[in-house]
């Protein structure tokens, strides 16, 4: 069973995570970010590595169109 | 990489950095002026940039540590420019809302709300079947009326739940948001979601704040709540979009620019 410190940690990491990665100053440059060895490419200021809250709206858009919005998890 | 220089925070150049601070793979963070504004900044020579949790928690605390020594905005995680004067490059390029955004943010804190609900399974106290498909122009058992009146009811159900988390959204973001000078909030972002909101505040309005949270949450006891920070100001930065005075409207085009940027008399004198 997980402790509670542990799991306010992983709560921290994925406020921090939400907010460093999609927002703040935006400056110009071409960015190379990998993970895991796979390199997520910023092209200019199009940004594909995404906020998790994001990526969730985004399949959340897709499973609507799919199911009428009726069907969610 | 070479002497690529990634940058944490951007501040006003009266203030002083905390001596000794580290960023990424324990580079010293320094100081790069462009007039009155500057870059924290740390040359990243070898070091993979990938978001672990180390490199995520140095950046914030570097954003931290600067902002503890004065006004600063937190930048974007993954901002690495070529060198010393690609930096100063973009400081002039966005000279104007970067001054703009410094004043308005420098010395206010954010704070994050999320408030999950049981949304469809119990929020809105119905079924799909409950939400009734009652036409009086579906008439017949048929196969193709049965399949409308099961998209009716459908219907009806998603636009019952929307409602309510629209009314209870409201009215948890209208008892936060006169604590804030400035906030906005996402109506479900997810269906596990009810909202997704931040607020500024300044720094000494966080107790009152967090009063009317307690508040709020005492009411609405179905409700799960969680309020982080206080944070930089992330989330109220304007957008690049939305930049609509740069310092292309103060200074010649940034592409003739030589790599390190030295004012000239002509830029000196406006």
């Amino acid at each position: 069973m997980r402790s509670a410190a542990a799991e306010a940690k992983d709560v921290t990491m994925l406020e921090i995570l939400d907010r460093i990665l999609d927002r703040g100053v935006v400056l110009a440059g071409d960015l190379t970010i990998s993970v895991a060895d796979v390199d997520l490419i910023f092209i200019g200021l199009k940004v594909l590595l995404s906020s998790v809250e994001r990526a969730e709206r985004m399949r959340w858009a897709l499973d609507g169109q799919a199911h009428s919005g009726a069907s969610y998890g | 990489m070479g002497s690529a220089y990634y940058v944490y925070a951007i501040f006003g150049g009266e203030t002083q950095l905390p001596p000794a601070l580290l960023g990424l793979g324990g580079a010293p963070v320094t100081a790069v002026e462009w007039y009155d504004l500057a870059a924290a900044a740390s040359c990243l020579e070898d070091t993979p940039l990938r978001p672990t949790s180390e490199h995520i928690l140095r950046h914030e605390a570097v954003v931290e540590a600067v902002r503890r020594a004065g006004p600063a905005l937190p930048v974007r995680f993954g901002t690495l420019l070529a060198g010393q004067g690609a930096v100063q490059r973009a400081l002039k390029e966005h000279y104007a809302s970067l001054l703009a955004d410094l004043a308005r943010l420098g010395d206010k804190v954010e704070l994050g709300l999320t408030v999950l609900w049981n949304g469809a399974e119990g929020g809105a106290g119905a079924t799909i079947e409950d939400a009734g498909a009652h036409d009086s122009r579906l008439v017949g058992t048929g196969p193709g009326t049965r399949y409308l009146r099961a998209r009716l009811a459908e219907h009806r159900w998603i636009a019952r739940w929307q409602s309510r988390a629209q009314t209870l959204a409201q009215g948890i973001h209208e008892a936060l948001q006169c604590r804030a000078s400035e906030s906005h909030y996402t109506l479900l972002p997810a269906p596990r979601l009810l909202l997704r909101g931040a607020y500024l505040v300044q720094p000494a309005g966080v107790g009152a704040f967090r009063e009317a949270f307690e508040a709020v949450r005492r009411a609405q006891p179905e409700l799960r709540f969680l309020l982080s920070g206080p944070w930089p100001p992330y989330s109220f930065v304007t957008p690049p979009g939305d930049r609509s005075a740069t310092c292309r409207d103060i200074w010649p085009s940034t592409r003739d620019s030589a790599a390190i940027i030295q004012p000239t008399s002509e830029e000196e004198s406006l």
